[in-house]
């Protein structure tokens, strides 16, 4: 058993590197994360990558950011590390249940605090949760040739009930 | 310039006298490798409220008294305390691949605290401590072969004009204007905030670096490349002789300019662990010494106070 010991770690870092190079083929892992080692390799990685959902409203889809909305930091987050179809369809469910609205100003669609005590969301009409539309996880892709960013769909799952 | 290296040697070398004078005996050598760990600890385990709220509690008793140190269930608590965040629910949150390393080398010691008598944990932990350094290398290179920006030069284009921690080389060793730069950085903020996802832009000032962004990416390669054989080749090689000399042209080349904290101070602590030889003090476990201590002035944008000169 001592002398086995010292083969621990490396196989434990093994692991981690092979689930990471899965992981990232099949579910759309960030390689920088899962401790696959993979860090300033590829330009795609989760600091880079937008998370939001679409909502029908009157006709129009609007998308929305989850970018700073602090209720749902870890949905935000962990959309961002591994957007799998299970993870997107399970948070899909999570946003539902929150409260959603409509900002004619703007022409946009906004987030409801839970607490009223420091909402200070300006809303013309409540936007029925039902009518999200999906879940979509963007990174940013540089083009070499034309110099160009721009955002590229990684993955979306729709919602069932929509 | 020489003149700095050659004062630079000679400072080295004085460390390097001195410290012949006062060879640290395993026990010794032991409790301050255990406490550098615990440092690192100590300042960068504290991703959450939790763990900033309790770190310290757990970590500053060891510090202090050494029969905790040298207590093996304190390590598994320790093991444990890293284990759950950093290697269990690691793709549930932010973790970083230098916080993995941070769990291995609790859960590592832990191990050797169950399984070996004291006066043999030291060097068993420089075994470790190689194997650490030379995978985390060979994995950052097979990573970099499977990502075609990368060999294509594309990578460092797009993060030395994007990211501000690369923006006073950039502007200083390619000539970009830092304006050009900052808008680089307004546009992708722009485009992480976007309700708009069609939204796009032209990066400023990558033509100045096609050329450099190619030479980057094959140093990194190679000087990695070299890290990761030096380090996984057993002590028979002849390559893993100078395992130091490309380490610490690593750290020299790289932390300067990619200010990488967390990584930089661990890979120094683990840098200083293998270099220790059988209560000998080397000339290159001195130089890990001396970025372990030095390491939070990385912070100073000394590109920037170098323009001010030039």
């Amino acid at each position: 058993m001592k002398k086995y010991i010292k083969y621990a770690i490396p196989c434990i870092m093994l692991f981690f590197f092979v689930r990471n190079l899965i992981l990232v083929e099949t579910d759309h892992l960030d390689s920088w994360m899962g401790g696959g080692m993979r860090m300033f390799g590829k330009i795609d990685k989760m600091l880079y990558r937008v998370s939001g959902i679409n909502i029908k409203h009157n006709n129009k889809v609007y998308f929305v950011n989850l970018r700073d909305i602090k209720t749902l930091e870890d949905i935000y987050v962990e959309s961002r590390i591994m957007p799998n179809d299970e993870r997107l369809t399970e948070f899909i469910e999570q946003l539902k249940k929150f409260d959603w609205c409509y900002n004619a100003e703007a022409d946009k669609i906004m987030f409801k605090e839970p607490t009223t005590i420091y909402d200070n969301t300006i809303c013309t009409e409540p936007v029925n949760p039902e009518n999200i539309v999906d879940m979509e996880v963007y990174r940013i892709d540089y083009n070499r040739e034309s110099d160009m960013i721009q955002l590229n769909r990684i993955n979306h799952v729709e919602n069932n009930n929509h | 310039m020489l003149k700095t290296i050659t004062t630079n040697r000679n400072f080295i070398d004085f460390l390097y006298r001195s410290s012949q004078k006062h060879t640290l005996n395993e026990q010794s050598s032991l409790i301050l490798i255990l406490k550098m760990i615990l440092l690192i600890m100590l300042l960068k385990m504290n991703d959450n409220a939790v763990l900033g709220i309790f770190m310290p509690v757990i970590i500053v008793p060891a510090l202090l008294f050494q029969k905790v140190l040298l207590n093996k269930f304190f390590w598994l608590i320790m093991a444990l305390i890293s284990a759950f965040p950093y290697l269990i629910f690691d793709l549930d949150g932010y973790v970083p691949n230098h916080k993995h390393i941070y769990a291995y080398v609790l859960v590592s010691i832990c191990l050797l605290f169950f399984f070996f008598k004291e006066d043999e944990i030291l060097s068993k932990l420089r075994d470790q401590a190689k194997y650490i350094i030379g995978l985390c290398f060979l994995f950052a290179v097979i990573g970099k072969f499977l990502a075609p920006e990368f060999l294509n030069g594309g990578f460092f284009e797009f993060t030395n004009t994007t990211d501000p921690r690369f923006f006073g080389f950039t502007s200083y060793v390619a000539g970009v204007n830092p304006t050009l730069l900052l808008e680089n950085a307004a546009n992708i903020d722009h485009l992480l905030n976007t309700n708009n996802t069609t939204f796009s832009f032209k990066l400023n000032g990558v033509e100045n670096l096609k050329t450099i962004g190619l030479i980057i990416s094959y140093w990194t390669i190679f000087i990695e490349g070299m890290i990761a054989i030096s380090f996984c080749l057993p002590s028979k090689f002849s390559l893993s002789k100078y395992r130091n000399v490309f380490l610490i042209a690593f750290i020299i080349t790289t932390y300067p300019i990619a200010t990488v904290y967390g990584f930089a101070i661990i890979l120094a602590a683990l840098g200083y662990i293998q270099s220790t030889k059988e209560n000998q003090i080397t000339k290159a476990s001195i130089f890990y010494m001396l970025v372990f201590i030095a390491l939070p002035l990385i912070a100073i944008p000394f590109v920037r106070i170098l323009g001010y000169f030039v």
